[in-house]
């Protein structure tokens, strides 16, 4: 039976491919989407399925129910696009100016709804229920996942599962691993308060600079000699501003940064010697300053027992080969926020266009195989037939027995 | 005939207040200077003296010829504005809108002019010539005064002479130094090209900022181990500006600071530290640079005869001034070091302060002002000079009650 669903699924590629071109020519901003959820929902009900609007904002949540009782699954798919310039040439190019999809949320929609429809068809041989998590505004913390959730889009959940696209990875793998795998992302910002004054007259100043410049120096030294080096751990200043004359010392210096971590004890522990760091190296150089650690979203940690039935599910419905057991990686994800929740488990899917040059994510030309959305489906499909497709007699009676 | 030529000036006070009022209203930026130097020069004509003008840009120079043979005084004054905005609720307020008078430069330039119309009536009794310096651009290097110099402005000169308004000191003050009086100041520009990235990938960066940071901190060590202690100097990184958002590793980052020196080696010695550790940082941490020097004016050197010569004839004919010596050179930048250069001379404030007219705030401060006597102290103090130089009746007497 999962073959026919996989079979459905690939009759419906040109759709899918509609529906991901559409959405990439009209790409919406995080916490601004209006024509890509009410496209959604649409989509949704004209299949048939019961569908809440504005759930924690903008997210749209579907839920298909099977003839059966059963467990309740979650599949998660984004819907958010960036502030980038589309700089490739294709027919379906973003048509918003300075905004595109760079990650593949269009990807990861139109598959998901290529899911719904396929489940929906078929929900009569369904043991237990599927929602569809649309979830708006990944890429903007606080971002979309934690309101949906305070708005109740896994009540009733028993597992949840995301993939994302990877527009670096091979075409036909998926990318997965237990416990950690995707950083916690936090921002701080710091402002040194100094003395101003003539730039000839240093010492009756407190230069805001030098103090700035000690501090970008000496963060430095939490990640090289405060961490155990096994503990992952990044910590970037991405803006230094300070200044408007050459000729005169500047009274406050502005730092902005991120910090990533996948441990949750170091995370705790960074937001402590940063503060730390600030105040000794401004209280050394007679500055104060102002340290606002901003907490982004959570690390992603999978749960074992799930990556172990989609390890299975894959393996038995597809090829255990197409599996890649991955390392972690440093960018964020808000999903991790249902990980918080509920068992579940979040994994890649190898989208990269073979013979071309390939761009990362969040890149001005980045872009995906289409075919990948295919992979990402199957896998959905793969994970809900362990879970709730029902069985034929005879596998039944092999269980029981 | 000192006192005669005092009561000539005198009379010419409302004449200076009212040039001074015209170019109050009518200032004109640095290297910009159309109608000053053209009232300059025809007020100049209109008093008899041979004038040359467009000398090294927009200056003016006039020439006194005096009737016997003798030595040659140069006495400048300078005559551009700045690009400030005029807040002061005055009649003579500036018509132009973002450009003022803060510097009193209008001031030094009426006095001159007052100054040159009383020795062109008195040239007669002079045993030597006037050289009148009215320089443009004075507050922007590379300045007026040097192309003034290229262009022969000094040519036969023996000593010149240059004063400047104090609003930060009284009325009545007479601030003179020897030696170094002001740094030499100079600017930096550095671009720091890395390579940009995610915030979460620094090992596929090359970091702008934590580079730039390490420059910055690094160039302490120049003045501290690298630099005689006994001769000052600062580096002061003013801007640094790199990054637009916090979770993106800047692609590049730009610096910019001042130097201040007063000996040349010094000046030499920074340039070359600079260039060279900012070349080994970059290199240590993969990042490429471009780096600007740009050198201001110099240091200017107040020679001692002449700053000796310049007491003395304040203590003798104006002995209602206080005379004040300059201990601590300041750091600010003054482009009247080129004369000093090339001619003997010093250089030389009047104070300028009251504060019952608000004359009190900083040069360069929207709301400055002075107090418009002291350009009568200031012409004063310039006749006295010329008195002592080339009055054939009073010069050997001075010298003589100088040396004693």
């Amino acid at each position: 039976m999962l073959q026919n669903w996989h079979e459905e699924l690939e009759g419906m590629f040109d759709q899918m491919v509609e529906w991901r071109r559409h959405m990439h020519q009209y790409p919406e901003l995080s916490f601004q989407e209006v024509e890509t959820p009410k496209m959604i929902a649409d989509i949704l009900e004209g299949f048939g399925i019961e569908v809440r609007r504005n759930v924690g904002g903008r997210g749209v949540v579907g839920k298909i129910y099977g003839a059966k009782p059963g467990k309740t699954i979650a599949l998660r798919a984004d819907f958010d696009a960036l502030p980038i310039q589309d700089e490739k040439e294709v027919s379906y190019k973003s048509k918003v100016d300075g905004v595109m999809h760079a990650c593949g949320h269009d990807g990861h929609t139109a598959t998901l709804l290529a899911v719904a429809k396929v489940l929906q068809d078929n929900r009569e041989s369904i043991a237990g229920n599927v929602v569809l998590l649309h979830q708006h505004a990944e890429e903007l913390s606080p971002g979309g996942a934690k309101a949906m959730i305070e708005d109740d889009c896994l009540e009733g959940v028993d597992v949840v599962f995301g993939a994302h696209l990877s527009s670096l990875s091979e075409l036909g793998k998926y990318y997965c691993k237990p416990g950690y795998s995707q950083a916690a992302a936090d921002a701080f910002e710091i402002t040194v308060t100094g003395k101003g004054g003539h730039g000839s007259s240093p010492h009756e100043t407190v230069d805001a600079i030098a103090v700035g410049t000690a501090l970008v120096t000496q963060l430095q030294f939490i990640a090289s000699r405060r961490v155990d080096p096994l503990n992952p751990v990044v910590l970037s200043v991405g803006s230094f501003h300070s200044g408007n004359a050459k000729n005169v010392i500047a009274s406050k210096a502005t730092l902005t940064g991120t910090v990533r971590t996948l441990d949750k004890d170091l995370r705790v522990f960074m937001e402590e010697e940063i503060r730390l760091m600030a105040e000794g190296i401004c209280e050394s150089m007679q500055a104060t300053c102002e340290v606002n650690y901003i907490k982004g979203y959570p690390a992603v940690f999978n749960h074992e027992e799930e990556v172990a039935v989609f390890e299975k599910a894959i393996a038995d419905s597809l090829d255990k080969e197409m599996i890649v057991r991955s390392s972690p990686i440093m960018g964020a994800e808000d999903f991790s926020y249902y990980l918080l929740e509920k068992p579940g488990m979040f994994f890649h899917t190898g989208a990269r266009v073979e013979g071309e040059q390939s761009y990362p994510h969040h890149h001005p030309m980045f872009d995906f195989d289409e075919k990948a959305m295919i992979y990402a489906g199957k896998a959905f499909l793969s994970i809900v037939d362990h879970y709730i497709a029902v069985k034929s007699e005879e596998e039944v009676a092999e269980a029981v027995q | 005939m000192l006192s005669k030529w005092y009561e000539e000036i005198e009379a010419m006070y409302d004449s200076m207040v009212e040039w001074r009022r015209h170019l109050h209203e009518n200032p004109e930026l640095s290297f910009q200077e159309v109608n000053t130097s053209k009232m300059i020069g025809d007020l100049l004509e209109s008093f008899g003296i041979e004038v040359r003008r467009n000398v090294g840009g927009n200056g003016v120079v006039g020439k006194i010829y005096g009737s016997k043979p003798g030595k040659t005084i140069a006495l400048r004054a300078d005559f551009d504005a700045l690009p400030i905005q005029d807040e002061k609720e005055v009649p003579f307020k500036s018509k132009i809108d973002g450009v003022m008078h803060a510097c009193g430069h209008d001031g030094h330039t009426a006095t001159l002019l007052a100054v040159a119309k009383v020795l062109n009536d008195n040239k007669e009794h002079l045993a030597g010539n006037i050289v009148l310096l009215h320089q443009h651009a004075e507050e922007l290097p590379p300045g007026g005064a040097i192309a003034m110099i290229e262009d022969g402005c000094l040519d036969g000169v023996d000593v010149v002479f240059g004063a400047h308004l104090a609003s930060g000191n009284a009325l009545g003050e007479v601030l003179y130094g020897v030696g170094p009086t002001s740094a030499a100041s100079d600017t930096f520009e550095l671009k720091l090209q890395g390579k940009g990235g995610h915030g979460a990938s620094p090992h596929q960066t090359i970091d702008s900022i934590a580079i730039g940071a390490q420059i910055a901190n690094q160039l302490k060590h120049i003045v501290s181990r690298r630099v005689n202690p006994q001769k000052p100097a600062v580096i002061s990184i003013g801007s640094f500006h790199a990054g637009n958002a916090g979770n993106v590793i800047a692609d590049t980052a730009e610096l910019t600071g001042t130097v201040r020196t007063f000996d040349d080696d010094v000046r030499d010695l920074i340039e070359k530290e600079m260039d060279e550790l900012i070349s080994g940082v970059c290199k240590a941490f993969h990042a490429t640079y471009e780096f600007n020097y740009t050198r201001g004016y110099p240091s200017t050197v107040n020679t001692k005869e002449e700053t000796d010569i310049l007491v003395e004839c304040v203590k003798a004919n104006l002995p209602e001034q206080k005379l004040v010596e300059i201990i601590k050179p300041g750091m600010g930048g003054e482009d009247f070091a080129y004369y000093l250069q090339h001619r003997p001379g010093t250089f030389f404030s009047v104070g300028a302060r009251n504060e019952e007219i608000g004359a009190v705030y900083p040069h360069h401060h929207p709301m400055f002002t002075f107090d418009e006597r002291a350009m009568l102290d200031t012409a004063k103090i310039f006749l006295s000079l010329v008195d002592y130089y080339i009055n054939p009746e009073k010069a050997g007497a001075l010298v003589e009650s100088s040396t004693i």
